[in-house]
């Protein structure tokens, strides 16, 4: 069990737009080296989450409660000179699409290095030297060639290698990745991600990952928070999460909604969530309980907190301990 | 004879003089209410495959046998009467609506299209459709912006139905959707795969999708089909080295089994001039692969494989 100190902490993090929150009362510790996944569908707030961080938030969007504690100190309220150390050093973000993340009229070499030259106090010289060895780091064949080229001449799986090398040039403490491997095919998802484990190794670098794949979550995350209508609903270690089960009936209808291994639509049929997260709207209780097979009276009452079901593991329901026996 | 017979297609991409061939030389068979996946990575021509058959490319050779009847040549009149009986699912959920139709409007479109003029049949016919895709007539007069992702899908589907085709073919119908949307949309499909007897070429390249709703599954590479086997046979004994690969990337839900990224570097633009496409990446490939492509081969148990070694 990692016992290390939190690199990060949200700390009833609430934000959204003035009068409208979309993410409420989240509360969310990621410690050094551990790779924490958020899950979720369309708009639950994830990735929203993840920016607010670094107050990456979409205009007129602003985090109106709650802290995000980095390294002591408060990056909601922090002056935006002093956070734009922290982008890119402290803590560093890699996106969905390496299509259009990278300048396409700038050779990468030089976009990598754009980084460290933003917060290091080095010469140019030794920055392009640095730059050819997180290229080699990150598995780009002939990294001294490839620093000249631009990003058409790379792969989607490669450009997103030179994203990875330039979000660990400057030894982030904790890495965001949003859908890092999304756009990307299957086989070099596996190639992407295992790269992305081994640098957190190396590194001791911490990781949220944000995603909607389950898959992915098993096997190269140590934590994952599931979220629903912007809250936290569970919060468990992976490995009982997925053998024993979840105890959310959101988590565990998401999970089964996956199609397992060996499944067939001759013998099998797929468990479906009925309805739409649209009902979640003007929920004063659970947010899940129009669409939740457990939902009684008591469940209209507000919304639940996120409660101990076992060491490390926490989930959002007033049933706890019925769905963790049904499981 | 079955339903859908493709025989040496080649099909691609003309531009500028030069033709990129997205499919090469690739020969399959569906039969009546058989559905048949198709998988592959990104470059593969999975998606131009699908395209051809509905013909809404034109093959630059070969044959597309529907009922017997060769649509490969055909121009868009001799196409008309033949189209009501292969139809199509797209991916994009948003792109593939008309924004200024109603619901009525676009579900109506193919029947006066191909000739249904009583309007009081058509909308009988239209009310049937939206009520086997779970829609209330009130929905009928709105419009796309109005739904969600999976609900605009399924007025997608239920365009793709309400000619009563004989074959679909689905474009990654699912992959734009969330988790448990999926689920649903999925059992709609099979649903509709039972009660209206459908034959299904199903792409995508999501694995486990495929498998779940597949009889027979054909995997593509670089434009050729490399191995076809039924659904349980292709997971349970994967023959060719890139199935194989392919499958050992999937990412499983059980923390225990720890899945290795099995194969290096990525799928290059163009096909090499000679021997087998997948050589430079294949971990038992030899001489030979480099001299001499191999041919897709029948092996005993029905399955097919394209490999030196397989």
């Amino acid at each position: 069990m990692n016992r290390q100190p939190p690199v990060l902490e949200l700390i009833d993090l609430e934000l959204g737009f003035p009068g409208a929150p979309i993410v409420r009362g989240v509360d969310l510790s990621i410690r050094q080296g551990e790779k924490v996944a958020l899950v979720g569908e369309s708009g639950c707030g994830k990735s929203l989450t993840a920016f607010s961080i670094l107050r990456l938030l979409p205009p007129g969007a602003a985090i109106s409660g709650g802290q995000v504690i980095f390294e002591g100190v408060d990056l909601a309220t922090l002056p935006p000179r002093a956070l734009r150390r922290i982008r890119g050093k402290g803590i560093a973000l890699i996106l969905q699409e390496p299509m259009t993340s990278l300048n396409p009229v700038l050779p990468i070499g030089l976009q990598v290095a754009e980084n460290i030259l933003q917060h290091e106090n080095i010469t140019r010289k030794a920055a392009k030297a640095r730059v050819i060895e997180l290229l080699d780091l990150v598995g780009i064949p002939e990294p001294a060639r490839r620093y000249d080229q631009h990003p058409h001449h790379f792969s989607g799986g490669m450009r997103q290698r030179v994203m990875i090398a330039m979000a660990i040039a400057c030894n982030p403490r904790l890495l965001i990745a949003d859908e890092p491997t999304t756009a990307l095919d299957v086989t070099i998802q596996a190639q992407v991600m295992e790269l992305l484990e081994d640098l957190c190794a190396k590194l001791s670098m911490a990781m949220l990952l944000i995603t909607h794949d389950l898959g992915a979550v098993a096997q190269w995350a140590d934590r994952v928070a599931v979220m629903y209508a912007g809250r936290i609903v569970e919060e468990a270690p992976i490995r009982p999460f997925f053998s024993v089960g979840p105890t959310h009936p959101y988590s565990q209808g998401l999970l089964n909604s996956s199609v397992g291994d060996s499944w067939h639509y001759a013998t099998d049929r797929l468990t479906e969530i009925k309805g739409s997260v649209q009902s979640a709207m003007g929920e004063t209780g659970c947010a899940f309980a129009p669409r939740c097979p457990l939902a009684d009276r008591d469940c209209r009452q507000g919304p639940p907190p996120l409660d101990p079901v076992q060491p490390e593991w926490r989930a959002a329901c007033y049933h706890n301990d019925a769905a963790a026996s049904a499981t | 004879m079955a339903l859908l017979e493709v025989s040496n297609l080649r099909a691609g991409y003309t531009s500028k003089g030069e033709t990129f061939t997205a499919v090469d030389d690739v020969s399959f068979e569906i039969g009546a209410q058989e559905t048949v996946g198709l998988v592959g990575e990104s470059g593969c021509g999975k998606s131009t495959l699908g395209k051809t058959v509905v013909r809404l490319l034109k093959p630059l050779s070969g044959q597309i046998r529907l009922e017997g009847q060769d649509i490969a040549p055909l121009d868009d009149a001799g196409l008309r009467p033949i189209r009501r009986k292969a139809q199509m699912v797209f991916q994009d959920p948003y792109a593939s609506l008309n924004p200024r139709q109603t619901v009525l409007q676009t579900l109506e479109t193919p029947l006066k299209v191909h000739g249904l003029k009583d309007a009081a049949a058509r909308r009988k016919k239209v009310s049937e459709i939206a009520d086997s895709i779970g829609f209330p007539v009130s929905a009928l007069n709105r419009y796309p912006h109005e739904f969600s992702g999976g609900q605009r899908q399924r007025i997608g589907i239920a365009r793709a139905l309400i000619l009563e085709p004989e074959l679909v073919v689905c474009d990654e119908p699912v992959s734009a959707l969330d988790l448990s949307i999926q689920a649903q949309i999925l059992n709609l499909l099979v649903d509709l795969k039972r009660s209206f007897g459908l034959a299904f070429l199903f792409i995508s390249h999501d694995l486990s999708v495929v498998r779940y709703f597949s009889d027979r599954v054909l995997v593509m590479y670089l434009g050729k089909i490399v191995e076809t086997a039924d659904h349980a046979t292709l997971w349970r004994t994967p023959r060719h080295p890139y199935t194989r690969a392919l499958l050992a990337s999937v990412p499983t839900t059980d923390p225990e089994r720890k899945i290795e990224a099995r194969i290096t570097g990525e799928i290059g633009g163009t096909a090499p001039a000679a021997g087998c496409r997948f050589r430079a990446r294949c971990p038992i490939a030899e001489d030979r692969c480099a001299a001499e492509e191999p041919p897709l081969r029948p092996t005993a148990d029905g399955a097919s494989v394209a490999c030196h070694f397989a």
